[in-house]
């Protein structure tokens, strides 16, 4: 027997209706919209435009067509600074996503003391870029550092130059940006893992499930959509990595840290080649994308 | 009734109060936009009471209205609020970084507003004067310089055997006081170093600087492109990586660190003016010395701060942006002994502000070495080629003679080759 069909809700038909309630929902959008388009889409499609044009701020614009990602294709520096930055991905967006699960999980647990334990983690993230920089410039010192003073108690010796020498100054860029920003991941992890329903917990425990198969098995598959924006968003923003780089050591030494963003930074506004700078950020905008596009597809969230 | 009168009276008179000073202000003062580079909480706040200074003696209505900003900003600002057509009025930066925005039509010619507000150079040494022209024509107002020189750590020179009172002046006396310093533990760990000379950074080029033109070389040649792969230039490239390899330097803790000397674990480190001040308020017992002549003549690195007039729209403020330099300019001792540099005007260092300074006697070899002080060259690519950023040539190359990781020849001629790339491409 089918059950009857509802009665028809006029008001929600309306077109009148329909349409108040679609001008409500853009003007609750529209202080982000109106933000979004002057500060971020309309500079990205100056931006490209810029990307095939010669232009020092100074000026009209000169259309040169493709010759600035011609030349960032055979500039050792570009290639140099992209190769710096894939690195850089590497060795902190893997600890990030990882790092930022398992403290997501650990002040999860009801334990005393959870609320101050997840401050605690957080802290990190609300201070500056600048600060961070200099307090870890501290902690890495090579000769009066807290790092190398514990590394020393464990019989490091002689102690690291962290930041002095091309092969630890970019693994010391990673570990102070995951000190930095995991709490960031964790904060969205944690909010994932609070939305999984008990009852699945329940479920697999009465089926025989331990911590680790309830991890494997019911947490793991229920974050995949935390996954999807976790992960993609880790990865944009180390590619981008540049206010600890430009504190710590300026893309030091012998360019070692020298990025991408960096790069654009200089050819923009030190040697004011808007041009090339743009060319480059359209490059690093579709290497991001691409990156982006990849992992949602192997996720098979698109 | 009456109360609704006196009410009104009352609400039109404190209208009034907070109305008309504004109102009067507005009508008896001209603003002097003026946009700086000496950022840092001391220096900015330091320069407000200077501004604020100026602001109450209110020579002809005028009022000093700053902007402070790091010095990339600064130079990408210039050129943003010249773009849109409201630059400051007055611009202070550095001498090497005036042809560029001259050329670029953003500085103004100021001869003849030089002449109109009487502004005295006389006894400014003829190579600062000449600094501030471009093709005849002054673009700036030399305010200061601010050389590099030796700095020493007065209780561990003594705890050396050494005479404080007696700073080396050669090489070989300069090593003999680095040897005398550096001190190893039992492991034949270094525990202190004779000298803090950093890996690379801005203070290891102005020391490479300081070597290049004391064996007679320098930056460029006569073609416009880099000469440093001259003989004169890999005489001081090897003179740095074997002061370096000899165990008295530290190297320092990144790019660019001078921290073992602040903290006492370096007897010696060359430095500019600047510090002069921290290092003082920080309790160190100090002493200064002009720098040691480790090649074949005397001469150190230098920069100045200069003021400069933009090319605006209308002419109007042009004479108030001057008057307000020369002001600066003859009242330079407070702002020169508070942030650390050396006023190059007479008048400025006969001002008792700056000779009766308890701290003048720090300052003194600064004053002494303007002579021996040299620039780097103040091109139209300045900003690129000395550039303090990962890009920049010359910090690769030194920082890879210093770390052993390029011999001497292979950084020189690496560090022409990123030089002229930069001066070559159009």
């Amino acid at each position: 027997m089918s059950r009857p069909a509802p009665p028809k809700d006029k008001r929600a038909t309306s077109p009148w209706i329909s349409i108040k309630n679609d001008l409500i929902a853009y003007a609750f959008m529209a202080p982000y919209l109106f933000l979004f388009v002057v500060f971020l889409l309309l500079p990205a499609i100056v931006g490209v435009y810029a990307s095939f044009t010669k232009w020092g701020i100074i000026g009209q614009p000169k259309w040169v067509g493709l010759k600035n990602y011609n030349k960032l294709i055979n500039s050792g520096l570009f290639i140099e600074s992209l190769q710096n930055t894939l690195y850089f991905v590497v060795l902190a967006a893997i600890p990030l996503i990882v790092l930022g699960l398992l403290l997501a999980l650990l002040v999860n647990q009801k334990l005393r003391g959870r609320n101050i334990a997840r401050a605690i983690v957080f802290l990190p993230h609300v201070v500056s870029v600048a600060a961070v920089g200099i307090i870890f410039q501290w902690i890495l010192e090579r000769s009066s550092g807290l790092l190398n003073y514990y590394l020393g108690l464990l019989g490091v010796n002689p102690p690291i130059n962290w930041l002095g020498d091309p092969d630890s100054a970019m693994p010391a860029i990673a570990i102070t940006t995951i000190w930095w920003t995991v709490n960031g991941n964790m904060i969205i992890y944690l909010a994932g893992l609070q939305d999984i329903p008990e009852d699945l917990y329940e479920a697999a425990r009465i089926d025989g499930a331990g911590r680790w198969q309830e991890l494997r098995y019911v947490t793991i598959p229920m974050l995949m959509p935390v996954n999807a924006f976790v992960i993609p968003l880790t990865v944009i923003a180390c590619w981008r990595v540049f206010g600890q780089v430009f504190v710590m050591t300026r893309g030091g030494p012998q360019g070692s840290t020298f990025t991408v963003a960096q790069f654009i930074y200089e050819t923009a506004f030190v040697n004011f080649n808007m041009g090339l700078a743009s060319a480059a950020g359209v490059i690093l905008m579709l290497i991001t994308l691409s990156f982006t596009i990849f992992q949602l597809r192997a996720m098979k969230v698109i | 009734m009456a109360k609704q009168s006196l009410f009104s009276i009352l609400v039109v008179a404190l209208a009034a109060l907070l109305l008309l000073p504004g109102a009067a202000l507005a009508q008896d003062t001209t603003a002097v936009t003026l946009m700086h580079g000496w950022t840092g909480a001391d220096n900015t706040e330091m320069l407000n009471t200077v501004f604020d200074r100026f602001n109450m003696e209110n020579e002809d209505g005028l009022v000093i209205e700053p902007t402070a900003l790091g010095w990339d900003d600064l130079f990408t600002q210039l050129r943003l609020t010249a773009a849109a057509g409201n630059p400051p009025d007055v611009v202070m930066f550095h001498n090497t970084e005036v042809t560029g925005y001259a050329r670029e039509g953003i500085l103004l010619p100021v001869d003849d507003l030089m002449a109109a507000v009487d502004i005295d150079l006389t006894g400014v040494p003829q190579n600062i004067i000449e600094l501030s022209k471009i093709d005849g024509e002054f673009y700036c107002l030399p305010g200061d310089l601010h050389p590099m020189n030796l700095y020493y750590n007065v209780d561990l020179v003594e705890a050396a055997g050494l005479d404080p009172d007696s700073p080396p002046t050669t090489g070989e006396e300069f090593m003999a006081w680095a040897e005398a310093m550096t001190i190893t533990d039992d492991d034949d760990m270094v525990t202190q170093y004779g000298l803090d000379q950093p890996l690379g950074g801005s203070l290891g080029r102005w020391f490479f600087h300081t070597l290049l033109y004391q064996f007679g070389g320098s930056w460029l040649g006569e073609d416009g492109l880099a000469a440093v792969d001259s003989e004169e230039a890999h005489q001081a490239l090897q003179y740095l990586v074997d002061l370096q390899n000899s165990g008295v330097s530290s190297m320092g803790s990144g790019v660019g660190d001078i921290s073992a000397f602040q903290n006492e674990r370096a007897g010696m480190v060359m430095v500019g003016p600047w510090m002069v001040n921290s290092y003082i308020r920080e309790g160190k017992n100090l002493g200064t010395a002009v720098m040691p002549t480790f090649g074949n003549v005397p001469a150190t690195w230098t920069n100045t701060h200069c003021l400069a007039l933009t090319v605006q729209d209308s002419d109007e403020n042009y004479l108030n942006g001057m008057k307000v330099i020369k002001w600066f300019l003859e009242n330079y001792a407070e702002p020169g002994i508070k942030v650390g540099i050396v006023p190059v005007l007479p008048v400025a260092l006969a001002d008792p502000f700056w000779t009766d300074h308890e701290y003048a006697q720090y300052y003194a070899p600064f004053v002494d070495s303007l002579a021996i002080s040299v620039m780097e060259p103040a091109i139209e690519k300045y900003t690129s080629v000395f550039a303090f950023g990962g890009q920049s040539p010359i910090l690769r190359n030194l920082e890879a003679a210093q770390a052993g990781d390029k011999t001497v020849e292979e950084a020189l001629a690496d560090m022409k080759a990123g030089i002229d790339e930069i001066l070559l491409d159009e």
